[in-house]
């Protein structure tokens, strides 16, 4: 049958469009097969489609404070596929494995990084579907930062899902160089490159350097007090906007949520859900905590000490991405990866 | 299945369309069979099946298991809307689940063909915008093209790799990773 090559390609496009989005080697290998599918993926309406498609990015892995021993900690990333498109932060940013430095947020894409270096603070954005990353000027802060998140700083409704290239925020909370007690907050923007100075707290506690959660316009982070630091656990975002935490009591993930929309009227935390762990994660579940959640997707990270698992709180739905190990906190990387066109 | 034998005889009563293979054969089908076709609705819509619908790109051959594709999934909706009625909830989730089932092994025994059939099926699903049939034989193909290099693909379906030796290094460079 004599066809029109633009209709074959057009069959093309619907069958690679099918390929899963948790399986990106799948799509990489189909881009060598010849030019016109090479041309076809990497083009700026496949990728549009192909995310319109899918609709929810799929989890590639997550990041994490590697503690190996007689070595210091370095941020680790841990795949969830395979073939994993993501390399090795280290070797990404060219930073060796003796410095002083660690994951401390990771949103929309992009990976935030603390590096300590000569008394002072330096932070680094990383892109790594792109491969680029923005080391960001000293902040002004006395000392090591206390918590920092990184989000897209696009206004224009964006879904998060291919804005990566885009603008970005920064945002972080420090000692004050006079005060040298009282927490501000500093942003950075990306098209400004510039720090600024947004509020002043008196602080009690301190800020725990565990993932943030963003709801709405809020960043929230997670304090560590005398009562608060001995509980292991996450917080995220619930589906009715209300802020929420998950944390493990014997055998049970109890998930509780509050009211943040009238702040005003602070109704306290409500246990909104229970979930029987054993049924979920079959193996020892001894010391069993959860160390991360995704932001959109309702999923947990416990950690039992067999390894981290990614728990559906929906549908009860768990996997399993790492070898036993120490996993503090783990920062969840969520990203379509469709090749890209060769520079 | 009663609520089956119902959907028949109603869709008997409706308008009958002809279509014609490319090869001049004539397929008489009910209209709720033929517009499982979107281009074949727009047709209906727009009056103009009188003396049945010339099909020049789909042959008798391809047509006919089109139109077996179409006959079954049509008779599925029917059978699902009729039995909304007469069965209580749980009765109903029942038969939509068997519905389904069979369906699905519908589905897969029409897919055992060779792969000439199933690119004609797949341009044929295209031409008339048969979305389920698309996705169905789409799928098919894209399954068999999960995990394998892009010398297995070219072989499987033909394709001549017309990337020049620096182009193909290049992409290599960047893709490392999807063959480790």
């Amino acid at each position: 049958m004599a066809l029109a090559p633009e209709l074959v390609l057009d069959i093309v496009g619907e069958i690679l469009l099918l390929l899963p989005p948790d399986d990106p080697a799948s799509l990489a290998r189909a881009s060598l097969v010849c030019k016109p599918w090479q041309r076809l993926l990497s083009g700026r309406a496949f990728r549009r489609r192909y995310r319109a498609f899918h609709g929810t990015p799929p989890l590639l892995g997550f990041l994490h404070d590697h503690y190996a021993r007689g070595a210091v900690a370095a941020p680790r990333f841990v795949p969830a596929v395979c073939p994993s498109p993501i390399p090795q932060p280290a070797a990404a940013l060219g930073l060796s494995s003796y410095r002083d430095w660690s994951v401390i947020d990771c949103r929309h894409g992009r990976v935030l990084f603390d590096i300590f270096d000569d008394l002072s603070t330096s932070l680094v954005v990383w892109q790594p579907v792109t491969g680029r990353h923005h080391p960001l000027p000293h902040p002004p802060i006395l000392g090591r930062l206390h918590g920092a998140a990184v989000l897209c700083a696009n206004r224009r409704g964006c879904d998060h899902l291919d804005c990566h290239g885009g603008p970005f925020r920064v945002l972080l909370l420090g000692l004050d160089f006079i005060t040298r007690t009282v927490m501000q907050v500093q942003t950075y923007s990306s098209e400004t490159r510039a720090w600024n100075f947004s509020a002043r707290h008196d602080l009690r506690h301190h800020v725990a350097r565990k993932p943030s959660t963003l709801i709405g316009d809020c960043i929230y982070f997670r304090l560590d007090s005398a009562r608060t630091a001995l509980l292991r656990f996450a917080i995220m975002p619930m589906e009715d906007g209300s802020l929420g935490f998950a944390d493990i009591r014997g055998s049970q993930v109890c998930i509780w949520s509050k009211n943040i929309i009238d702040t005003e009227v602070s109704a306290g935390w409500e246990q909104c859900g229970v979930i029987e762990l054993e049924a979920l994660i079959p193996e020892s579940c001894n010391q069993a905590c959860v160390v991360g959640s995704v932001e959109s997707s309702y999923v947990i990270f416990v950690n039992n000490g067999v390894g981290v698992f990614p728990v559906e709180l929906k549908s009860g739905r768990v996997g399993k991405i790492s070898e036993p190990g120490h996993y503090d906190a783990v920062f969840p990387f969520m990203s379509f990866y469709t090749p890209s066109s060769p520079s | 299945m009663a609520s089956a034998g119902s959907g028949d005889e109603k869709a008997a009563a409706a308008a009958m369309i002809t279509l014609i293979s490319s090869d001049n054969e004539k397929f008489e089908v009910t209209e709720a069979t033929a517009t499982l076709s979107q281009t074949i609705r727009h047709m209906i819509e727009d009056g103009c099946t009188d003396g049945g619908v010339p099909l020049p790109n789909v042959t008798s051959k391809i047509l006919a298991r089109v139109i077996e594709y179409c006959k079954k999934h049509a008779t599925a909706a029917a059978g699902e809307e009729g039995s909304s009625s007469s069965f209580s909830d749980a009765a109903f989730l029942e038969v939509d689940r068997a519905f389904l089932e069979e369906l699905e092994e519908f589905d897969d025994a029409f897919l055992e063909v060779d792969r000439a059939t199933l690119f004609d099926l797949i341009l044929a699903a295209n031409y008339l915008d048969i979305k389920g049939l698309l996705n169905l034989t789409c799928q098919k193909v894209a399954d068999s093209v999960k995990g394998k290099t892009p010398e297995q693909i070219r072989e499987m379906y033909n394709i001549v790799n017309d990337l020049t030796p620096e182009e193909e290094a290049e992409i290599r460079r960047e893709t490392q990773w999807a063959f480790e």
